[in-house]
């Protein structure tokens, strides 16, 4: 009979029909809102109505769902917090400004500047600039796969509508950086999945660490011996001798370079972690952490602090500290920074006011706090202050910014 | 389409493109090996699990990697459960293009939703996965989500019944579809049309039989075929060959089983390639034809020479000769059953 192909088809949309409304009888009243309901219908054995009402109700974007990079930072203290360190959460960014995000992006979308020493002209592991231009962006998820450090992750964030579209789609390291707690949120699986890689890398590396101090000290005792015997077999022949016992030491093998600089490196984390726990160091330099970012180094290079060190004796020699005056009523020094220069030997202002400003902030370098202030006019506040001349500095201090001239 | 007209009846008729271009195969050439990997998703984004599948194909091909037993199995999943929403989809727009307003293509949406989710879940994007590497795929598949996807090809078989049911016996479709846009079998060859097309007019050209990659030999299916070559047998082509993919999905869900998760990648994997010199194609068969790339290594970190056989494309050269002589409505319906992504006719 003609028409019962469409009758039979149209028996399917009215069996379709129904069974929407048995599904919304079943979940009565809050057929469209309850979580039960709204489980069935989107599951792989859905029935009743398919359909989601967006701005209301969301659905879920699996653990796996990428769009749009960002940067990780183990700086854990939301933006929103009073306590917040600007400094820090650009610091303990993960990122160590390798590019090879910024190499395998097939759009090539990732710019990054590193960051250079601003005395020694060498890399520093911070990337100064990062920029992602998310309008080129195409969510492929190599930069995220592909990052040795687990410094850049793909998000869950999809609702990125503005009115502007020039500037805000470039997303730069203000947009770009999130907490790893955020991370840990939207990506649980992987988060505990990277952390226990990281645990077992740092065991493994203890346990390296270990047996290479073991063999250094073994042949450190094999050395002397050595150099016992040359010295000896000098003393006998009178020549030649001297020469080779000294050239040995110098040279350093590839593993005590690698030892030495995990060490350094192991140092500066440690110190990282003392200022990370430190949050009310300078809260005026937070306004100008990015500057400030770009200027100094966190890292303090190992012959630096050979010379340093050299400084703090011979002013420590010389400090005799009556009475330790308040040194956070300089401007730009917060109680961090005021421990740092008593340990220094700094104590009083007469000593603050008669210290050079190139000394202090290698001072700061070394204690990785350069970040944090500008010792510029420290000398000069410490000279109104200890001469007691309180209404001066007040005056002084009204007109700068951090403890630095405004500009 | 520049079309030609005598009252209703189609005289001329030549596709016009390039509307879509945007360099797919020179980008190819500046990018590295594995960059073009994303880039094929958009090549035909209904169906980029097996964009992504050919494109890693040739790659092992050129570089001689050895891909996991897991990883081939997660592969013919995801390229079968593919193949299928495609086909579901097709009926869905060819019914719109009947004039079925939205009913059947909603149905068919809502079949490939839940594909989608898999998709989205497994891979971390709905439509552009990036799934496949070189030498395997990009994560592994949990235990949970096999489950899920063996119920949802359940689904999938019950939604393409009901497609059937739906529309196979409608006389209203019948009567537009049936021997509309006839074209011999030799003339297809001869425009060199593949895939559902060509099986719709009785040529049984299969590359998962005639060449078989990844493991498809390893499954039993069947080939099916139509003597028709018009519109109708086109579309219930789909119909045969959605539920042939849904058996070979059984029989891989089974297999998969067997195999030891986490091993999904084989050779160094990494971003960094390179290729021996040489040359190499790789041809699989695509929702829409044989989809075919072919690359040029000069031993360098990219390709010298890049170059995708789009089905689509190729496919649609036919359109004209199908046309020609037919209605301007039929015109609609015969594109609508060659079924173009225009993501890769211009590529």
């Amino acid at each position: 009979m003609f028409g019962l192909g469409i009758i039979k088809g149209l028996g399917i949309t009215l069996k379709h029909f129904v069974n929407t409304f048995i599904d919304d009888l079943k979940y009565f009243p809050s057929s469209t809102r309850s979580a039960e309901a709204f489980a069935r219908r989107q599951g792989p054995q859905g029935a009743g109505l398919f359909t989601v009402e967006y701005p209301e109700v969301k659905l879920q974007p699996p653990e796996n769902f990428r769009f749009i990079p960002f940067l990780v930072t183990d700086y854990d203290v939301p933006k929103a917090d009073p306590n917040f360190d600007r400094a820090q959460w650009l610091e303990q960014n993960r990122c160590t400004s390798c590019g090879i995000c910024a190499k395998v992006c097939p759009p090539q979308c990732i710019w990054i500047v590193r960051t250079n020493d601003p005395k020694t002209g060498k890399p520093i592991p911070q990337p100064s600039e990062f920029y992602i231009d998310t309008d080129i962006c195409m969510n492929c998820g190599y930069c995220a796969e592909f990052c040795p450090f687990d410094a850049i992750k793909m998000d869950h964030d999809f609702e990125l509508a503005d009115y502007e579209r020039e500037v805000a789609h470039v997303h730069d390291l203000d947009r770009l950086l999130k907490p790893v707690s955020y991370y840990a949120s939207i990506r649980p699986t992987w988060y505990a999945k990277e952390e226990e890689a990281r645990r077992a890398a740092e065991e493994e590396k203890r346990r390296k660490e270990e047996e290479r101090q073991r063999q250094a000290a073994e042949r450190e005792a094999k050395a002397k011996q050595e150099a016992e015997a040359t010295a000896k077999a000098a003393a006998a022949t009178q020549d030649g001798g001297e020469p080779q016992a000294e050239a040995k030491p110098q040279r350093r093998s590839p593993e005590e370079i690698k030892a030495q600089r995990e060490a350094m490196l192991a140092r500066k984390r440690q110190r990282a972690d003392e200022t990370g726990a430190e949050t009310t160091a300078a809260p005026a330099a937070e306004s100008d952490g990015s500057a400030a970012q770009a200027e100094t180094s966190p890292a303090a290079p190992a012959e630096m602090v050979e010379a340093a060190t050299k400084i703090e004796t011979a002013t420590t020699a010389t400090a005799v500290p009556s009475q330790p005056d308040d040194l956070t009523i300089i401007e730009g020094i917060g109680p961090k920074i005021s421990r740092m220069l008593q340990s220094s030997g700094i104590t009083t202002y007469a000593q603050l006011a008669a210290a050079e400003v190139s000394w202090l902030r290698q001072l700061l370098e070394e204690n990785n706090l350069a970040r944090l202030a500008n010792p510029t006019t420290w000398p000069e506040q410490a000279r109104l202050a200890a001469d007691g001349k309180w209404a001066e500095l007040k005056t002084l201090q009204d007109q700068l910014q951090g403890g630095r001239r405004r500009t | 389409m520049v079309t030609t007209l005598e009252g209703e009846t189609v005289v001329d008729l030549e596709p016009v493109l390039g509307y879509l271009h945007r360099n797919h195969e020179k980008i190819g050439e500046r990018n590295t090996w594995i960059m073009n990997m994303p880039f094929t998703d958009r090549l035909d984004y209904f169906n980029s699990m097996q964009n992504n599948l050919g494109y890693a194909l040739t790659i092992e091909k050129l570089a001689g990697l050895e891909v996991p037993e897991r990883a081939e199995y997660i592969r013919v999943i995801m390229a079968e459960l593919n193949r299928v929403f495609s086909h579901v989809s097709l009926l869905g727009f060819l019914m719109n293009d009947l004039g079925a307003l939205a009913t059947p293509l909603f149905y068919a949406f809502e079949a490939r939703e839940r594909v989608l989710d898999l998709f989205e879940e497994a891979s971390g994007s709905r439509m552009m996965c990036n799934y496949m590497r070189f030498g395997g795929i990009a994560r592994d598949v949990s235990d949970d989500w096999l489950k899920r996807a063996e119920t949802v090809t359940d689904t999938l078989s019950k939604s393409i019944d009901e497609m059937d049911g739906l529309m196979t016996g409608n006389e209203i479709v019948l009567s537009r579809s049936k021997g509309v846009g006839y074209l011999s079998a030799d003339e297809l060859i001869s425009h060199g049309v593949t895939g559902p097309l060509l099986r719709a007019a009785g040529v049984k050209y299969d590359i998962r039989k005639v060449e078989p990659y990844s493991i498809y030999d390893r499954f039993d299916f069947e080939i099916p075929t139509l003597p028709d070559s018009d519109v109708f047998s086109r579309f219930y082509q789909r119909i045969l060959e959605a539920r042939e993919s849904i058996k070979i999905l059984r029989q891989a869900f089974k297999g998969i089983k067997d195999t030891q998760p986490g091993d999904i990648l084989g050779g160094k994997g990494g971003y960094i390639f390179r290729m021996p010199a040489g040359e190499a194609y790789a041809r699989i068969e695509h929702s829409k034809g044989e989809l075919g790339y072919y690359v040029v290594s000069n031993g360098s970190d990219n390709p010298w020479r890049y170059r995708v056989r789009s089905p689509s494309f190729i496919n649609l050269n036919a359109l004209a000769d199908m046309c020609k002589g037919g209605k301007v409505a039929d015109a609609i319906i015969i594109l609508g059953a060659i079924d173009i992504v225009l993501g890769e006719v211009d590529r």
